[in-house]
């Protein structure tokens, strides 16, 4: 039994990361129907760039061509600021290049309203292949160790032995999604974000600013990738091609879920994250990754609009 | 040039002239493409001069595109002709081309001519069938493991059981490597009736990733990540040798030009017209007595077959097979070549896989940003011209025809008048 | 062979004897509402029949349950007496119930000669003997024929998704005749077409079925087109069947003037 606790444990803890990478998927999809294949590397994005200003790795071969971020001819080498403060410098970089630039550079380009959105799977597919090789020319192909917020403690409370950054990764995971479910319920700005996603249309006509609603959208997308590129690299390590993973298994927990609903999302991002860990230690750790990627083809097959979305009604 | 005789437009009708959609949108798109493209495989790769062989076949079917098929019209004699032409062209420069070459520049044409297979049957499953596949390299990795089984009576272990496979001859391998491969599309293929578009990559993507995991973990089967080497030097086809990097790249080919034709003949038969419904507008399709299911399961399994066709030759040609050569990273490859080069043309495949075929060759000098390079690209090409190489030619082709053939109407009227 | 070259023979029959679909109960809910409550009517040999209704009240479910897009919670479709609720659309589309869409539905990527090739080929013999049959399946003479009937000619050899919307249209309901369909429902044919355009379509569609003896279904909006055209008129209201008759008695009906002007 304290077994099975502990391991449900760590599981939601990693189900919450897979939570938080999801619910920014199914975000982007609800408001500007917008799928994005190189997920997975715009949080392994942040993760490199939270190192490099937090921790100044020298074994990270920095560009010097760009001041910002190396900057070892021109700046002078970076203070080591921690990775609080460098999470802290990120978040606008990864809201202005994975939210705005993204946006106005390729979505909007390639999704014409009523069109195909293969066109946009392709590019994100090929945007994701240029941050991969970019990450591994740059930064190395060895994967870096990265410093977990909430330290390395281990609780023993009776049988079982809690980590403090498990607990913490769950408390925080929870309170984003919480405070985010607060700012689309609460706030005007975040019902006028429903509106532009439940029928643009009809918000257009109302007045509200579907173009920008969407925008807002994209940077929200942006901070839960850094926030989750925070709390996933301490387990993964920062990795060149840790987007693979991160980013399929961010899509099996959406669809999983239920991609229209953002609790669907969240639901399908623990069942994830619990599913691996159950079956990493009860059936063969070599498949963990296996289990969620069947129940996806099942749920795929019997229930499309996943276990916790609402049916669309066909157009024919 | 015969150009106005091919399309049946102006009977002197002027008052239902054809509202030209694409109007204004393409000439310097295509450029821009063309230029990229150009600079990416030529210029880019200078200083690997032993993989020189794969630009020139590039660079020469472009020119065969270009400057013969641009100013005919395809339907015409002519069109047919110098159709023809290219492609007896392409197919004697494969032929004289390896002549004394070295063993590594023979391997890099395999790959390609291996690859070339695998996005033929990408291209008929989403370039003419509609139905996005990001599982071709699980298919290829089934059809290559499948082969090796099938070679010196090897032992295999699965869950508790063993077994013995008897050995069965090249030829022979490679059947049932393709068909073992059509087996599992058609397994994968019932959940590509009930979704559609991204949801179907997904659904592909997840087998993938179940294919590289059994491939990496049932040791009894696979041998695992440590991989099976697996020599060529035993392989003989109607008495022919294929140790040798040569034959074997002839063997190869041959398999490339059975696939095209395959494919071709499969394109221009009603089948052809029923992928294309599919594509389109599978509800109309249906509603109009095309069976979407068949039609689907058919054009996966075609695709896949290749795959696994083209999985037994890639084992041989590099004589060695590990499950990190399937991993969904190649699948990904394998599409965006097949974009790339343009969906929905019978050259486009070609085009693409000489991309990929180079970032195999490029992946092996380190540090080198022919990846990333080539992912912008695929960004690029998206923005400005989606329908990729072949498929820009095409629609370049078709804009200068309705120009000619404007011209040619224009001046009509201007004698009788 | 027999049903394709049917649409050019003239074979007048006497309106109302034989009965070629038979609909009964049908009804369809969509998350407890009910789009289709109960619905039965008969289309006969060589009539027109239109279907009326405010918006919303389930004209277009009722042709989707009919023709196998969606899948009805009750009842039952016959098709000359067989059974034929349970198949899937392609097959009823083989058995000779022909459709078009309310939006505009042709294969743009293809010509407008291979867009009837296409509705015409998979009537035709297995398809594993269409794989080695000639690309043109020997249709080349009979859709000359209809691209002419259909004032097409000289647009043949064009893209689909380049003609204008009208001529669209036009190929939109030639691609359901091809096949020599026993029965064919038209979705909202007049919907975006420009009054000119509309005119030629009824003149179509009056002469296949007057020439060819063709049977139709046809949902509509505009009421004065309806009119013109139908032989009996089924009105539909909030899903169930509210009455049927000749155009004159359905104009004329109280019931049908409460439903459409709100009463």
């Amino acid at each position: 039994m304290s077994t099975f606790v502990q391991i449900s444990f760590s599981g939601l803890a990693t189900g919450a990361i897979f939570a938080l990478a999801a619910v920014g998927f199914a975000l982007l999809w609800q408001t500007a129907g917008a799928i994005n294949f190189a997920h997975g590397e715009f949080i392994a994005l942040p993760a490199v760039i939270m190192l490099i200003l937090g921790e100044h790795r020298p074994t990270l071969g920095m560009p010097d061509w760009v001041p910002l971020i190396g900057g070892t001819e021109l700046a002078g080498p970076l203070p080591e600021i921690g990775i609080v403060a460098a999470f802290v410098v990120t978040i606008p970089i990864a809201i202005l290049l994975l939210g705005f630039v993204f946006k106005v550079s390729l979505v909007d380009r390639l999704l014409t309203p009523g069109g195909d959105d293969i066109p946009l799977v392709i590019a994100t597919i090929g945007l994701g292949l240029v941050i991969r090789e970019y990450l591994r020319l740059e930064f190395g192909a060895t994967p870096q160790q990265f410093p977990s917020v909430f330290g390395t403690e281990v609780w023993r409370p009776g049988r079982i032995a809690i980590s403090a950054d498990d607990v913490g990764i769950l408390v925080v995971s929870i309170a984003v999604i919480l405070a985010l479910q607060l700012y689309l319920r609460r706030t005007y700005t975040g019902w006028q974000m429903e509106a532009a996603a439940q029928s643009p249309n009809t918000a257009r006509v109302l007045g509200i600013p579907v173009g920008r609603m969407i925008l807002y959208t994209f940077g929200i997308n942006a901070l839960l990738v850094t926030v989750a590129a925070l709390l996933v690299s301490p387990t993964t390590n920062a990795r060149w091609d840790g987007g693979i993973s991160l980013g399929l298994f961010a899509f099996t927990a959406a669809i999983i879920g239920g991609f229209n609903q953002v609790r669907g999302a969240l639901f399908g991002g623990f069942l994830v994250g619990l599913l691996q860990n159950w079956s990493g230690y009860y059936l063969s750790s070599a498949y963990r990754d296996a289990i969620p990627l069947l129940l996806m083809i099942l749920v795929i097959l019997w229930r499309p609009q996943g276990l916790f979305g609402i049916a669309e009604e066909r157009t024919i | 040039m015969s150009s106005s005789t091919s399309t049946a437009t102006g009977l002197g009708d002027d008052q239902a002239t054809v509202t030209d959609v694409e109007r204004g949108a393409l000439s310097w798109r295509v450029v821009v493409a063309i230029v990229a493209a150009t600079a990416l495989v030529v210029v880019l790769p200078i200083g690997t001069s032993h993989f020189t062989g794969i630009m020139w076949l590039w660079a020469l079917a472009l020119v065969g595109v270009v400057g013969l098929n641009l100013l005919v019209a395809p339907d015409s004699w002519t069109g047919i002709f110098v159709k023809w032409m290219t492609l007896a062209g392409c197919l004697a420069f494969l032929v004289v081309f390896p002549i004394g070459r070295s063993d590594s520049t023979l391997l890099d044409l395999g790959l390609f001519a291996v690859f070339g297979i695998v996005c033929i049957g990408t291209n008929l499953v989403h370039g003419f069938a509609g139905k996005v596949s990001l599982a071709q390299a699980g298919f290829l990795g089934i059809g290559a493991y499948v082969s090796v089984l099938f070679d010196d009576g090897r032992e295999i272990a699965i869950g508790g059981m063993s077994t013995t496979l008897p050995n069965v001859p090249f030829l022979l391998a490679i059947a049932i490597a393709g068909l073992t491969s059509m087996v599992f599309s058609v397994l994968i293929g019932f959940p590509a009736l009930r979704v559609q578009g991204p949801w179907l990559a997904f659904v592909t993507l997840a087998f993938n990733l179940l294919v590289f995991l059994v491939l990496n973990n049932e040791e009894g089967l696979t041998e695992g990540s440590r991989g099976i080497r697996i020599p060529r030097s035993d392989v003989t086809v109607f008495g022919i040798d294929l140790f040798s990097s040569r034959n074997y790249f002839y063997f190869c080919l041959v398999f490339l030009v059975a696939a095209t034709a395959v494919v071709w003949w499969i394109v221009r038969s009603p089948w052809g017209r029923a992928f294309k419904a599919l594509r389109d507008n599978p509800a109309r399709a249906a509603s109009l007595g095309v069976d979407i299911r068949t039609y689907t399961l058919l054009a996966f399994s075609i695709g896949a077959g290749l795959a696994g066709v083209a999985g037994a030759l890639y084992a041989r040609l590099i004589e060695f097979v590990d499950p990190r050569g399937f991993y969904i990273g190649q699948s990904f490859d394998f599409f965006l070549a097949t974009v790339v080069g343009g969906l929905g043309t019978l050259l486009g495949p070609f085009i693409g896989v000489s991309f990929i075929t180079v970032l195999t060759d490029r992946l092996r000098i380190a540090g080198d940003y022919y990846r990333v390079w080539f992912g912008l690209f695929v960004v690029v090409m998206m923005l400005v011209a989606p329908k990729g190489v072949a498929g820009s030619f095409n629609q370049l082709r078709a804009r200068m025809q309705k120009r000619l053939q404007k011209r040619h109407r224009e001046a009509g009227t201007e004698k009788t008048s | 062979m027999n049903t394709i070259d049917s649409v050019d023979d003239a074979s007048n029959v006497a309106v109302g004897e034989e009965v070629v679909v038979s609909v009964r109960n049908i009804t369809k809910s969509f998350g407890g509402i009910r789009a289709v409550d109960n619905v039965s009517f008969d289309l006969h040999k060589g009539e027109i029949l239109g279907v009326i209704g405010p918006n919303g009240c389930g004209k277009t479910t009722l042709f989707n349950c009919i023709l196998g897009q969606y899948r009805p919670d009750g009842g039952r479709v016959e098709l000359h007496g067989r059974d034929v609720s349970r198949w899937r659309p392609h097959r009823r589309a083989k058995a000779g119930l022909a459709r078009t869409f309310q939006l505009l539905q042709v294969f743009e990527s293809m010509s407008v000669r291979d867009n009837l090739k296409t509705a015409a080929q998979e009537h035709i013999g297995s398809m594993g003997r269409r794989l080695f049959q000639r690309p043109d399946m020997g249709l080349n003479d009979k859709v000359d024929r209809l691209v002419e009937r259909f004032r097409l000619a000289h647009l043949a050899d064009e893209r689909a998704g380049n003609l204008s919307y009208g001529q669209q249209k036009l190929l939109d309901t030639a691609m359901a005749f091809v096949s020599g369909p026993a029965a064919v429902f038209l979705d909202e044919p007049a919907g975006g077409v420009n009054p000119a355009m509309l005119g030629d379509l009824k003149e179509r569609i009056l002469d296949l079925n007057q020439n060819d003896g063709m049977t139709f279904a046809v949902v509509e909006h505009n009421m004065e087109f309806i009119f013109g055209l139908a032989d009996r008129v089924v009105v539909l209201e909030q899903g169930r069947l509210l009455m049927t008759g000749t155009p004159d008695e359905v104009r004329e009906d109280p019931r049908v003037l409460e439903v459409y002007l709100g009463g």
